[in-house]
């Protein structure tokens, strides 16, 4: 893959750090996996990866699986067939939930309405994983939960409760706990599809922060410009199938197949 | 009025008692009633079945039925066995004992609900953070369902103070126990006799009732 030609976060800011993504560190890879509920072929023989430092963008019209297959990476739903690997480590569907533990920390999920801790304060809902899973001592849990608010802007909401916080701040909340695990990757599921329009800028805003930093971040989203600018890959999913993926400025100029062009011409009609 | 006066230690002996087999029995209650939801709530077929078996049975049978079988029936079966052994149902024992598990079956549903209004993205938040199942139970699900559950219990513990007149069937000293006795040996006027166990029990009710109007108008601001 050439830099140069494909990722305007490289160009942009390759003094910070080199953005390649690594060939051959895979940190997700799906092998013909498939998903059923009950007789409901959801997903098809899906064959999927993403390098480490990649920022992968999943579109697709409603249905087609998209969410479907970041909670199978996940463990929210078991696979019926096929394997997972995450950073190498194969996702059994017979492990029990206590044996998955480990796997899941190593990917952050970020959900479409937040899923904060309604009960716990801002910083309380940032370190309670570190705390519990890692056992990390208080105070460096603290200084941790603090940094990463700071990050995302939200240090002074530190003592507050969720329910208090427009959902903006709510979404950058949830990427704070998310990353307080240091997973590999983080995974997000249209973290912007619950928001007010205006809001929805500040949330992409540290999500391109992230995915300039480095991060591998798999982003299901229905913001197009997002996925254009920001992403590595663009993977197209339609009825439960991988149709078509590729560098962002190839896939949306020139989509190769027939499903894809429709898809774009339907929600890029809004676009310049 | 004069019949009344010097009857009233005897009702409040009796007002007493009501409250000892309530206090005593709702506790138990609580916690097998919990028990019996985490039961009722497991995938696994013997833990499912017994815990949903006992919630139906004991919401459907009259508690009438359940407190004879309890101080005659369990007392005289323990009694074959080992002789000694019946003398452990006593009126308090099989009182306590037979509003305990009705009750128990009651606050299951009451736990039932609670954890079912718990949103199922909060488990997958916390799972993919990495939580055990222990720690998503007693950090996530059980802090944000007990608020919801505190008004039913309490209004549960109302139906209680009023149900726990159950145990006079088998003479258990209680409030009603008490009524009965002077509403026998004063036949002609039992009257008084009992609008002075409705002010008694409303004694005891109306204050409990006040705490959950106050936690749940609380419990609903906080929300
Ligand atoms: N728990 C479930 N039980 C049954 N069917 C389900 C379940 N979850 C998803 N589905 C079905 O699986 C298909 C894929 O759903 P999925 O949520 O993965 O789509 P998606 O691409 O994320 O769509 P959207 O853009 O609307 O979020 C849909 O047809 C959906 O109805
Ligand atoms: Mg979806």
């Amino acid at each position: 893959m050439n830099p140069e030609q494909n990722h305007n976060r490289t160009v942009e800011n390759a003094s910070l750090q080199d953005l390649t993504p690594i060939e051959g560190d895979l940190i997700i890879r799906t092998e013909k996996l498939n998903k059923y509920f009950s007789d409901k072929h959801v997903l098809k023989d899906i064959n999927f990866e993403v390098k480490r430092r990649e920022v992968v963008a999943l579109i697709g019209p409603s249905g087609s699986g998209k969410s479907t297959l970041i909670r199978c990476l996940n463990a929210l739903e078991k696979a019926s067939s096929g394997d997972i690997y995450i950073n190498g480590e194969h996702l059994d569907p017979n492990l029990s939930v206590k044996q998955l533990s480990p796997i899941r920390r190593e990917l952050g999920m970020v959900f479409q309405n937040f899923n904060l801790f309604p009960h716990m304060t801002v910083l309380q809902n940032v370190i309670e994983a570190p705390l519990l899973v890692r056992k990390m001592p208080k105070e460096q849990a603290h200084a941790l939960g603090e940094s990463l608010l700071a990050k995302v802007g939200l240090l002074e909401k530190r003592d507050i409760y969720p329910g208090r916080l427009s959902g903006g701040q709510k979404q950058r909340v949830a990427i704070a706990r998310a990353l307080a695990m240091q997973p590999r990757a983080l995974l997000f599921d249209e973290p912007t599809s619950a928001l007010d329009p205006e809001l929805v800028g500040e949330v992409l805003k540290v999500m391109k922060d992230l995915a300039y930093e480095g991060s591998t971040m798999v982003v299901v989203t229905h913001e197009m410009q997002f996925a254009r600018d920001v992403s590595d890959r663009v993977v197209f999913m339609s009825d439960g199938m991988i149709v078509e993926e590729g560098d962002p400025d190839d896939l949306f100029r020139h989509p190769k197949e027939k499903r894809t062009q429709l898809f774009l011409e339907r929600v890029l009609s809004v676009l310049p | 009025m004069d019949v009344i006066w010097p009857t009233i230690p005897d009702f409040l002996v009796g007002t007493r008692n009501t409250l000892f087999y309530c206090l005593a029995s709702f506790p138990i209650a609580l916690v097998l009633g919990m028990f019996l939801a985490l039961m009722d709530g497991s995938r696994i077929v013997w833990l499912h079945g017994p815990a949903r078996i006992f919630i139906e049975v004991v919401r459907g049978t009259p508690i009438l039925a359940q407190i004879f079988i309890i101080y005659y029936g369990l007392g005289a079966l323990l009694g074959l066995i080992n002789p000694s052994w019946a003398l452990l149902i006593n009126v308090w024992t099989a009182g306590i004992g037979t509003l305990a598990l009705n009750y128990a079956a009651y606050e299951a549903e009451v736990y039932r609900a609670g954890f079912l209004s718990v949103e199922q993205g909060q488990a997958e938040a916390a799972l993919s953070l990495g939580l055990s199942p222990s720690q998503n139970f007693f950090h996530i699900q059980l802090p944000q369902a007990i608020p919801l559950m505190i008004p039913p219990f309490v209004n549960d513990f109302i139906y209680l103070l009023k149900d726990s007149a159950i145990v006079s069937v088998i003479a258990g000293s209680d409030l009603t126990s008490v009524l009965n006795s002077y509403v026998r040996t004063h036949a002609s006027n039992p009257l008084p006799f009992f609008l002075l166990a409705i002010v008694l029990y409303l004694v005891m009710s109306l204050p409990v009732s006040y705490v959950a109007k106050r936690l749940e108008r609380r419990l609903r601001a906080a929300l």
